[in-house]
């Protein structure tokens, strides 16, 4: 008679899988079948000592989502059924949409490809099943958000070349730029950059703003999507913080190379996050909470607690950290004048705040916010007033690091642009701040290849030499872009609130 | 610190190099506290085109929606090339004044600080 096997419990599946199931190669060197775990430098004695928090297995990993898939497609099912567009607070709010998806949903997908690579790249089987794992999720983030946004598509302009602009258009080579930088890195810097830097130390300025913005703005789709992530979110941000532990404790030679890898991933995801603060402050017409408040209690709280507590494996704030919060009150008003004077050249709208968002975004950034941007915007409103609406028509010169326009200023002077330069190879290279150039200088035979887009359109790789002829060559359409007022997205919406018996822009 | 790689050799000429520009070159450069216009502003320009035709007829032009266009004399301002004191010589080519590739230049002119003196 045989007896039936008795089932594993989980914990057991979980070490045979990522212990059990892996093993020395004796045909082969290890280092030749595992080649890109060690130029970097880092030093791993122990790859079984990396513990993953949650020890997924694919029957229960495939259990969890699979329960939360079927819940999010009936949602989404009902907020097509159910013409949820209208619920939304205003039609300028689906700009922040925009910004998602033609920014960040793309990073999804290369957050899928980067774990991929380490799902084969490392040689501890336990964080490559980790990785696999996550790559699988990122798949998910990308697919549950053009699925979420398509429903928009069919009422909005600026949504249907997503993967083209995703390649071209300046302002996507922001984000676009970051993730690559992290992809062309070896596996260690890309975890540290994107599970540890991104993922934990900044990811509930991006997230949270995001979705919590989505719900304020009647959302649902959005929202929707949003908590679906949430779990795999905070599975991710534990690995971010296992991974960096992990590095920290297997080798002291590791803590100076994490140091740079951590000074130069905060810096640029900082950078980065100016774009999502911008959104925050200026694109939800319903606010959240402001860039300046969010920066004090998720950065110089919460991220300075995490900072205090990496201190005893010699891991020091990141550099230039003070830089940033002197930045706090003034980031996103730069950044919103920029693509206020270029949305001629992006798939999306920009507008100068009403008196009622101008009055929040007095009472948020006080006096610096009185004296420099709010007259800044009274003047282009008159100049609108007047059908002679800004737009900057000559390209502007871009950071070659994190590849923004430098509309940066100096850290102590806020009235004055800061450009500085670095020559590398008998070619001069300007960056935004001491942290880009910090960054540039530390890998020049990197950055020095950095296809930047007002560099390219000069040199005639772009469709023309114009900002007109370079949306064209974007596929951005005239009625994608501009000034929202007037435009069709406008136009709708008013229509639309007529239909309902709701005041419309005109008569408030 | 230099980048870390796998293989023989990691050498790649850079994207932005005057190579690629038919014989002119990108010149950047920036009026301070004229903040309405974001960001220091890029050109491509021949190299013997005058300094002072380049400010009058390309550049100034730029900044045609700013109150204080009409007012500037280029002569009056404080100039910097990577941001450091210089010297143009308004009536000699950008190549004469040593304004090379990529150049950054910056002027600054007292008495226009832009608009409510706040540099916009």
């Amino acid at each position: 008679m045989t007896t039936k096997a008795k089932r594993l419990n989980m914990n057991q599946k979980y070490q045979l899988m990522t212990r059990g199931l892996d093993w020395e190669t004796t045909y082969q060197d290890m280092d030749d079948v595992f080649p890109y775990d060690k130029y970097e430098g880092i030093k791993i004695k122990d790859w079984d000592k990396w513990q993953d928090p949650f020890r997924l297995t694919v029957d229960a990993y495939w259990k969890y989502q699979s329960e939360k898939e079927r819940k999010l497609y009936a949602i989404l099912d009902s907020v097509a059924q159910n013409n949820s567009q209208l619920s939304i607070s205003d039609a300028r709010y689906m700009n922040a949409v925009k910004i998602w998806m033609q920014g960040v949903t793309p990073l999804e997908y290369n957050a899928f490809r980067g774990f991929c690579t380490l799902g084969r790249g490392f040689r501890g089987a336990g964080a490559r099943v980790a990785c696999q794992f996550q790559a699988i999720d990122e798949m998910r983030h990308h697919q549950t958000q053009i699925h979420a946004f398509s429903h928009y598509n069919k009422f909005f302009n600026g949504m249907n070349q997503q993967s083209r602009i995703r390649d071209r258009a300046w302002y996507l080579s922001i984000p676009k730029s970051y993730f690559e930088d992290a992809m062309t890195a070896g596996p260690f810097e890309f975890i540290t950059a994107i599970s540890f830097s991104f993922e934990y130390v900044l990811t509930n300025l991006l997230f949270m703003p995001f979705v919590s913005g989505a719900a304020y703005n009647g959302d649902l789709a959005t929202t929707t999507f949003g908590f679906s992530a949430q779990s795999d979110e905070s599975r991710h941000m534990t690995l971010g913080l296992e991974i960096i532990k992990f590095m920290l404790e297997q080798h002291e030679d590791n803590v100076p190379i994490i140091q740079g890898w951590l000074d130069k991933w905060f810096w640029r995801g900082y950078r980065l996050l100016g774009l999502v603060g911008t959104m925050m402050d200026y694109m939800l017409p319903k606010k959240v909470m402001s860039w300046r408040q969010a920066w004090e209690i998720y950065w110089e709280e919460n991220g300075v607690a995490l900072f205090n507590d990496l201190a005893r494996y010699g891991i020091k704030m990141p550099k230039h950290h003070e830089t940033a919060t002197k930045e706090k009150n003034r980031i996103t008003h730069e950044f919103w004048s920029t693509i206020y004077q270029f949305s001629h050249a992006t798939a999306l709208y920009t507008w100068i705040p009403g008196n009622e968002e101008l009055d929040w975004l007095s009472a948020e950034y006080g006096e610096l916010f009185d004296t420099v941007y709010r007259p800044r915007y009274e003047y282009w409103k008159e100049l609108d007033d007047k059908g002679e609406r800004f737009f900057q028509e000559r390209l502007p010169v871009v950071c070659n690091v994190c590849q923004i326009p430098i509309f940066h200023t100096m850290p102590d002077d806020p009235l004055k642009n800061c450009c500085l330069v670095s020559e590398y190879k008998g070619t001069k290279h300007q960056m935004c701040s001491e942290g880009c150039l910090d960054i540039f200088n530390n890998e020049p035979e990197k950055y020095c290849q950095a296809y930047i887009p007002p560099q390219q359109i000069y040199q005639g790789n772009c469709g023309g030499a114009t900002l007109d002829d370079y949306r064209k060559w974007l596929h951005i359409r005239d009625e994608d872009t501009g000034e929202y007022y007037g435009s069709e997205d406008h136009q709708m919406w008013e229509k639309w609130k007529a239909q309902a018996g709701k005041p419309t822009d005109e008569a408030a | 610190m230099a980048v870390k790689f796998i293989g023989d050799s990691y050498d790649f000429p850079c994207a932005n190099q005057v190579e690629n520009y038919g014989g002119d070159m990108n010149l950047y450069i920036v009026w301070d506290h004229h903040l309405i216009y974001c960001a220091p502003n890029a050109y491509r320009v021949p190299v013997n085109i005058k300094f002072r035709d380049f400010l009058e007829q390309v550049f100034a032009p730029d900044y045609k929606q700013h109150p204080d266009a009409e007012k500037v004399k280029w002569d009056e301002g404080v100039w910097q090339m990577e941001n450091e004191a210089w010297t143009p010589d308004f009536d000699k080519t950008l190549e004469e004044n040593n304004i090379a590739h990529n150049s950054f230049i910056r002027v600054n002119t007292p008495g226009l600080e832009g608009m409510h003196g706040v540099g916009n």
